[in-house]
């Protein structure tokens, strides 16, 4: 269900999503897992939007280290300034958009965008961008399926986190003094 | 600066005894023991009032929602703070919430803590006197503005006794040597040991060091309090930092504090009220003006103004509503502003590849702590610093932020994705909460610049880490090494607070001082008992008041202290007057 991205930017966010997280035989990857879907919602809702951020001016790029994110752009607006100019990178570079990259080209795209050596990305940087989309992977991958990724809890069945444990009517206090016995119950999502 | 704005209120309400702002913990202890006393008390909390049914049991604990997105913080699309290192450098709002997260809400920032309650120990109190006691004037750092605190810990003891049987405090007496005296245990039992935190005490006793079980403001078993408050265990969920309770087992205002105040007809809370300006003549407070959600300004006059907001918001409605001498950093003049401080950390993190810790499980911030490296606990002659750290097992929880991987592993891509499977389980983490100090380049004024959604100026926050604090860190970091290799991991990591504060990353909501409590009113805002020398029927609380920051946590101490003040209160209402 598309909200914020358009076919374009959800099939890049899709094919740079897999590289961080990406399918084997037997483990699902970000696009399994319904990591770019949940990105989109995440966009077009309150976060996305710059809800809880501090909007009014003057924006001044401070000179030291340590202030902080001091960009007017919401979320929203971050990806998708930042996402062109990650297709026009990929473009200059191998000739292609990230959508239509094969893998190693596109992990040499991110390489350089965490790395800091592709330039325009506005006042926002690149290593900040890949920073903030490494982030939303993961919370894609891990965050409780009401919100839209970790489809069928395989981001927690991948790592073995039960899920909140209330959800599943869980009671710990026996538990948590069992030192050296495995605790593996079914996970069980917020739904 | 421009000339800050004229708040102007539309109703003025009938007067009561008691205007309590914020109801977080301080406000919320305040207004309980008021309105036990009979006094007629209205309690304003400007965010809103989330009732214990209000959301499904099982979505109060998404980590999204609340770890991720700070569900429970104050929201900084309306107001913030800015930021500078000094004096010379242009400051910049923090535009996102990061290195602390205030709550808002009622029961403020007690509805997200990990329950620690610890007592500071009886050297904190006096700082200053104790350390030129015993190493000379030299060794008090370089800049440094600390000073006693104007009461002691014996005179602080019935109160912090008194917090922890209403809140419920598991925890061991006697199992701390460098604690101070008690009048008497704990009221509960201390909490399972998870198996990181019994790796971790062994290994301290190994070291010669002396672990303890963390006091806890968490229920270890059923409890029913002095005011006859029952509440229920702790199921061991893991989820309390960044969350509200599920089963209301942590004590915090809203199960504690409010339950007791709203049994009085003469108590009223009022949520969704943001209050703007305290209202006096100079010498005495007539009460405040606030905002309700549709924009209205209302005015609740009363005959004791109490001030009982975060840190930040108690001394940011003292400069806004012109009360108290403002600091000036430069000559050093003026209390309001002064001795602002905060908390240095080191961080170490092990991983075991044939353990399953299920981290995910435990009762908040608790587990085994040392406090061999707080305090005056060992002997500073050539340390190069003062003070210390509490070094302390750290709780795990979720999955989103819980993904550590050893040194080395790439952060993305086919490694990384198996390393959080192999190892996602398998680390344990000891971190260090370290004193910050008091000193003249670190405080606290209204920003020139930036204003909130209402129009009146940010808080400007001027802060830096001191040599002191670095040495700290470093000498924290060194403890954790040892202690995590004693216990003979395949990795290990370990970090601490370095060069220049940086406002991004999570550090801790530890934020304390600019409207400190001391002997005299040359250098303090408030007396022993929180009362404001310059104005003596408003009274400032919280970690405000804390004239420079002690180790561990600040919220038994904020806790212990409200109930003192609200003593003071009514000793007030009896017979006015200055109480020290």
């Amino acid at each position: 269900m598309a909200a914020f991205f358009t076919p374009a930017e959800t099939a890049a966010v899709e094919a740079l999503a897999e590289r961080i997280f990406p399918a084997a035989p037997g483990s699902p990857g970000a696009i399994e897992l319904g990591v770019a879907g949940y990105i989109d919602a995440q966009l077009a809702g309150p976060w996305g939007q710059g809800a809880q951020m501090y909007r009014k001016g003057p924006f001044v790029q401070a000179q030291d280290a340590g202030h902080g994110w001091q960009s007017p752009l919401t979320p929203a607006e971050v990806y998708r300034s930042c996402l062109r100019s990650l297709d026009d990178a990929a473009r200059r570079l191998h000739g292609a958009p990230c959508a239509d990259l094969g893998a190693d080209h596109l992990d040499a795209v991110l390489t350089a965008l965490a790395g800091g050596e592709l330039e325009d990305f506005r006042e926002v940087g690149g290593p900040a961008f890949f920073g903030m989309l490494r982030q939303n992977v993961i919370e894609g991958l891990f965050a409780d399926p009401v919100h839209g990724g970790n489809r069928d809890m395989g981001g927690w069945r991948w790592i073995g986190y039960p899920g909140v444990a209330s959800a599943h009517g869980a009671d710990y206090q026996r538990e948590v003094a069992r030192h050296g016995v495995p605790y593996a119950p079914e996970p069980s999502s917020l739904r | 600066m421009t000339a800050l704005r004229t708040v102007t209120s539309t109703r003025r309400l009938p007067e009561v005894d008691v205007v309590v702002v914020g109801m977080g913990w301080a406000g919320g202890i305040i207004a309980a023991e008021l309105a036990k006393a009979g006094l007629s008390v209205v309690g304003l909390e400007r965010g809103p009032d989330r009732p214990a049914d209000g959301e499904e049991f099982t979505r109060k604990h998404d980590e999204l929602r609340y770890r991720v997105r700070h569900g429970l913080m104050q929201d900084v699309g309306r107001e913030t703070w800015t930021f500078r290192h000094h004096d010379g450098e242009a400051a910049t709002p923090m535009r996102h919430l990061g290195a602390f997260l205030p709550g808002t809400g009622v029961g403020g920032s007690s509805t997200h803590y990990g329950g620690n309650t610890a007592r500071f120990a009886p050297w904190e109190f006096e700082m200053r006197s104790r350390t030129v006691e015993r190493y000379g004037e030299d060794a008090i750092p370089a800049g440094s503005t600390i000073q006693d605190w104007g009461l002691t810990y014996d005179e602080l003891e019935p109160y912090y006794d008194r917090f922890e049987w209403a809140a419920g405090v598991a925890g061991r007496a006697g199992s701390n040597p460098f604690e101070g005296r008690r009048s008497r245990d704990f009221p509960l039992r201390c909490h399972p040991d998870p198996e990181t935190s019994t790796l971790f005490g062994e290994a301290c006793a190994g070291l010669g060091h002396h672990p303890f079980p963390m006091p806890l403001a968490i229920l270890s078993e059923e409890y029913t309090n002095p005011d006859g408050v029952r509440r229920g265990a702790c199921v061991q969920c893991g989820d309390c930092a960044h969350f509200t309770c599920a089963v209301d087992a942590r004590g915090d205002a809203r199960v504690v504090s409010l339950p007791v105040a709203r049994r009085s007809p003469k108590f009223e809370l009022r949520a969704d009220a943001e209050v703007l300006r305290v209202l006096h003549d100079g010498r005495r407070a007539n009460g405040v003006v606030y905002q309700v959600e549709d924009g209205t300004v209302e005015e609740q006059p009363a005959g004791m103004v109490v001030l009982a907001a975060y840190t930040f918001n108690n001394v940011r409605l003292l400069l806004t509503s012109g009360l108290g001498r403002p600091y000036d950093a430069a000559s050093g003049d003026g209390v309001v502003g002064k001795n602002y401080a905060y908390h240095v950390h080191a961080l170490g993190t092990a991983f075991f590849s044939d353990r399953t810790f299920k981290k995910y499980m435990g009762a908040g911030g608790g587990g085994q702590a040392i406090t061999d490296f707080a305090a005056d606990n060992f002997d500073h002659s050539d340390a190069g610093f003062i003070g210390g750290a509490q070094v302390m097992v750290a709780s795990g929880g979720g999955a989103i932020g819980s993904l550590a991987v050893p040194p080395g592993t790439p952060s993305w891509g086919a490694a990384w994705k198996d390393a959080i499977r192999r190892w996602y389980d398998r680390s344990l983490s000891v971190s260090a909460l370290g004193n910050v100090l008091a000193y003249r380049a670190n405080h606290l004024d209204l920003d020139p610049t930036y204003t909130d959604s209402h129009g009146d100026p940010l808080l400007r926050i001027t802060f830096d880490w001191q040599p002191n604090e670095l040495a700290i860190a470093s000498f924290a970091e060194a403890r954790i090494r040892e202690i995590l290799t004693a216990m003979e991991p395949d990795h290990l990591v370990t970090a601490a607070d370095s060069g220049h504060f940086d406002t991004v990353p999570y550090q801790g909501t530890h934020n304390t001082g600019g409207a400190i409590m001391g002997a005299e009113p040359r250098t303090s805002v408030v007396n022993s008992w929180q009362q404001m020398w310059d104005c003596e029927n408003l009274w400032v609380v919280g970690g405000s008041a804390f004239p420079q920051n002690g180790t561990p946590g600040p919220t038994g101490t904020i806790c212990a202290l409200a109930y003192r003040a609200a003593e003071g209160m009514q000793t007030y209402a009896q017979r006015p007057g200055m109480l020290a």
